[in-house]
């Protein structure tokens, strides 16, 4: 998938990092989010059964939004990390924070109630894929 | 008058427990927030009925037709779990909103919707999964439970040769229990020389029970491993569509 331009105006800065980079951890603090540019990262859960992968994505995600979607300052709730070299651009968060707020009450909280929702499928998946 | 034409009208309705608020396959538009009271979304899988969410006040939900855009069928049901009073707010407005609003946001709200559809494919995938190992795993004791019910000990001499073997070459081998399911027999390792005794290969056996009635069936191979005895295999057999009469003689000798 092609970066759009619109992305690329929200950089504030690249970031390349080496094969197996934590790039996010779960459980820890932080409200950073990125774009993936080059590269492919997993998702991986801790599990009973020790982590798991339970998604793996691309060039042009969006890794690590939760908490700018949530306006919560919750822990991390599953890792990323990238599989090969990985190229990443940090987004301007004052940016779109500020855009975000002018959005109306109820659009902003149909986007928590959608990342609520990954959330809670993504959890389930992982509890799914240990039991397996 | 225009500050009075942009609000939406809010729409509150009443459902009472048990209710159908949405139902999956059901074409709908409209997105709820909880004022009062809980729901459950769940929604069926291969007949497995799996429960996604419970949700109470102030949370929304109905929320998946409006990011889809398209004209999608409700992906899941929507049921009221106490007596549930919701506000209903029709997606014309917010559409609008949602097209009109900067492009960047737009785009990371796609991405979340996009690992949300794919977990829950996953979410089906591994439910539809976990119900075949379960039912397989179902049977395989059943199948297990009534071998090791109903086994009467013997010693019996038989013949038998693999199914697409000619009837001239026979094998010879000893019975030593017998259950309406199949059999245990004791043979000769040489026997295994020429003749490939793998589990999963159809077998003829040929034996007569003390009634004087000769039971001529087809068997496979469940189980192959070394007798007691030394020097001889012993074979674990299941019967492949046994014939009525020859389940019904078996039966008068294990009672005998």
């Amino acid at each position: 998938m092609a970066i759009d331009n619109i992305i690329y105006a929200y950089i504030v800065k690249e970031e390349v990092v080496q094969p197996n980079f934590t790039i996010i951890k779960e459980g820890a603090k932080g409200d950073w989010f990125f774009v993936v540019l080059e590269g492919k990262v997993k998702v991986k859960k801790s599990t009973p059964k020790g982590l798991l992968i339970i998604d793996t994505l691309g060039e042009g995600a969006i890794i690590g939004e939760m908490p700018f979607l949530l306006k919560t300052h919750q822990l991390r709730s599953a890792s990323v990390i990238s599989e090969g070299v990985v190229k990443l651009g940090i987004l301007d968060k004052e940016r779109l924070e500020k855009e975000y707020e002018s959005l109306s009450p109820q659009l902003k909280s149909l986007f928590k109630t959608l990342v609520l929702r990954l959330k809670e499928t993504t959890k389930k998946a992982s509890i799914l894929a240990a039991g397996q | 008058m225009a500050e009075k034409k942009k609000t939406p009208p809010v729409v509150h309705l009443s459902y009472s427990k048990g209710e159908l608020i949405i139902k999956e396959g059901d074409y709908g538009i409209s997105i709820y927030k909880i004022y009062k009271g809980h729901v459950r979304i769940f929604k069926k899988s291969n007949d497995t009925i799996i429960l996604l969410a419970t949700l109470k006040r102030g949370e929304v939900f109905g929320e998946m037709t409006f990011f889809n855009f398209l004209l999608e069928p409700r992906s899941a049901s929507v049921e009221a779990i106490d007596d549930v009073e919701l506000e209903v707010w029709h997606p014309v407005r917010l559409a609008e909103e949602y097209k009109n609003m900067p492009a960047i946001l737009r785009y990371i709200i796609q991405q979340s919707l996009h690992r949300l559809l794919r977990m829950n494919r996953v979410i089906d995938e591994l439910t539809a999964k976990k119900k075949r190992v379960k039912e397989k795993q179902l049977a395989a004791e059943k199948r297990d439970n009534k071998r090791r019910y109903f086994r009467k000990n013997c010693d019996k001499e038989c013949s038998y040769r693999l199914a697409t073997h000619s009837k001239k070459v026979n094998l010879h081998g000893v019975i030593k229990d017998i259950s309406p399911m199949g059999l245990g027999i004791e043979v000769n390792a040489r026997n295994a020389i020429h003749v490939s005794h793998k589990p999963g290969n159809q077998l003829k056996i040929n034996f007569k029970l003390s009634s004087g009635s000769s039971i001529n069936e087809a068997v496979i191979i469940k189980s192959l491993k070394k007798s007691t005895v030394p020097g001889c295999l012993f074979l674990g057999l299941e019967f492949q569509d046994i014939s009525k009469d020859a389940l019904k003689q078996i039966g008068f000798f294990m009672m005998s």
